[in-house]
């Protein structure tokens, strides 16, 4: 799950786009509409993690200080 | 009064009424005299106002004022600020489910509730509140400069900047006052419900055609190559690490984590934050348009003044049609909004910290938690006094003060992110970390190396205080 959001987020950050004069892409530097869709790869793939992998459970106190442990 | 006429004080006077009603409707319906139900309403907020408290309180002055002013600086580049809100929620899924489950067992009022529960170390809880108070006043700083750049540049300076900032802080104070965590999540849903008002307003007025889109980009890329030319290496790292930054300081804001307190059940805090992942996109892109705008409409605007960009594209929309002086007034109400309903999460919950973490165990040891929320009361309205002082003479933009808070309330972030893992990290090395990453984040600037390859000094402090945590929780236990 968190390499695709390093992934993602990293799409987000034009550092692979070659310098020099932007392209325009509706109107925008080519780079800017890159990473506004990389964002909205991020808002989608968060929607699914959310619905599929936030526990609806209680895990017990799994928090304690570690010297408390197993007491 | 800049085309827009009365209806400017007319609006906020009444929106102002409106909260104030609220604080007194909030006041009736307490229940008890408890701090957790004055912090934290009683831990009884549904989906629908958890979603926009959190909402009304993540998108502040800061959003409507100083990044418009920041996408006039820097150009096209700022769309980062659309990452770094998705990074917030993202950075949230690393807390919010398991903190949310310990504080409805537990019963945490503050965030420093968290801390003593998990590391049992005092220096360490003593450290970390430091952090939070002193981020917490910035914020708060930041929210009053807005309060007085929103009224004045929206009157034309007929309503001058030092009333914009004493009025409605002092608003904000009594709704609070009396109401608490209720009134302010009551008020947060008033302020979100105009947010997202003014933003359909933005879109409808802004949202360009490619054609008008291009001849702005053009004219960008002629007058100010810089702007829309594809961003540099080193500026690619200021990037990815405000990502970072804001990411990971934004999931741990102290006002953030009482609202995963206050949550009423796992379900109503899942809903509420899957609501909020869209908002970036739908808040942020709006506003950066208009900051990009701005920079052929007031060319010529550098440094403090790019703060006041979004009242004077307003206040120019507003002069040319009967429908975008409209649109330009809800937007008007939802940067009004934005602002007071940040500025009233961030007091209430430094206020706790002062009565909870601070007051109850030194001078106050023992006193019941009436007497403990109503000091905390009292120091929050002495704290005011001090930032309304710093605010009346604004020596640092918007976004410089943002920066500012969130280099330091980073350096929390693991003993949230670490420390809910349920590792091996003790209280002793989470605060060796915390220091570390404290004393590289502002020695750097004084050692003539500030911005090492483009990274933020409180992100380098992160990395530090981070892999000292990690190597402390890789120890085998004896």
């Amino acid at each position: 799950m968190w390499v695709v959001y390093l992934v993602l987020f990293a799409a987000s950050v034009p550092w692979y786009v070659p310098q020099g004069p932007p392209q325009l892409w509706l109107g925008l530097p080519h780079w800017v509409v890159l990473s506004l869709v990389a964002m909205g790869g991020v808002a989608a793939f968060t929607l699914f993690v959310v619905r599929r992998y936030w526990p609806d459970i209680d895990d017990g106190d799994e928090h304690a200080p570690p010297g408390d442990r197993g007491r | 009064m800049n085309g827009l006429g009365p209806w400017p004080l007319v609006l906020v006077g009444a929106y102002l009424v409106v909260l104030l009603a609220v604080g007194v409707a909030a006041r009736r319906a307490r229940r008890t005299e408890s701090m957790s139900d004055f912090y934290l309403a009683g831990r009884g907020l549904g989906p629908f106002v958890l979603f926009a408290t959190l909402y009304a309180t993540q998108y502040s002055g800061n959003s409507f004022l100083g990044y418009p002013g920041e996408a006039h600086r820097i150009g096209f580049a700022w769309v980062m600020s659309v990452g770094f809100m998705t990074a917030i929620i993202v950075a949230y899924l690393l807390v919010a489910p398991r903190l949310q489950q310990a504080a409805s067992r537990l019963s945490f009022v503050t965030p420093g509730d968290w801390i003593d529960h998990r590391f049992r170390y005092r220096p360490l809880t003593v450290a970390a509140n430091a952090v939070f108070v002193l981020a917490l006043a910035n914020y708060l700083l930041a929210q009053l400069m807005a309060m007085g750049h929103v009224v004045a540049g929206l009157t034309g300076n007929a309503v001058p900047y030092w009333v914009g900032v004493v009025g409605l802080t002092a608003v904000v104070l009594v709704y609070e006052t009396l109401g608490g965590m209720r009134a302010v999540a009551w008020t947060d849903a008033v302020q979100g419900g105009l947010m997202v008002f003014g933003l359909a307003g933005i879109l409808a007025t802004v949202t360009p055609t490619p054609a008008h889109l291009e001849s702005i980009t053009t004219w960008i890329a002629a007058h100010d190559p810089e702007k829309a030319a594809v961003p540099s290496w080193e500026f690619c790292a200021t990037w990815g690490s405000t990502l970072l930054l804001i990411g990971m300081s934004g999931a741990v804001y102290p006002q953030a984590i009482q609202r995963i307190y206050a949550a009423r059940s796992v379900t109503a805090l899942r809903r509420s934050v899957s609501l909020m992942v869209v908002m970036p996109l739908l808040t942020m892109t709006p506003i950066f348009l208009i900051g990009i705008l701005s920079l052929r409409e007031l060319a010529g605007l550098e440094g403090l003044a790019a703060d006041q960009v979004m009242p004077m594209m307003l206040a120019r929309w507003a002069s040319q049609s009967a429908w975008l002086a409209a649109a330009a007034l809800a937007v008007m109400l939802a940067a009004v909004a934005a602002i007071m309903s940040t500025a009233d999460s961030v007091l209430l919950t430094l206020s706790s910290i002062l009565a909870k973490d601070i007051a109850a165990r030194t001078v106050l040891q023992g006193a019941t938690e009436h007497t403990l929320t109503r000091a905390g009361k009292a120091a929050s309205w002495m704290i005011v006094a001090v930032l309304v002082a710093l605010a009346l003479a604004p020596r640092v933009t918007l976004w410089g003060l943002t920066e500012l808070k969130m280099e330091l309330l980073v350096q929390v972030s693991p003993l949230f992110v670490l420390g809910l893992r349920g590792g091996r990290l003790t209280g002793p090395a989470a605060l060796t970390g915390l220091v570390a990453g404290l004393g590289v984040a502002f020695a750097l600037p004084l050692t003539g190396v500030s911005r090492p390859w483009g990274l933020h000094d409180g992100t380098v402090g992160w990395l530090i205080n981070m892999g000292v945590c990690l190597a402390a929780s890789a120890r085998p236990s004896r």
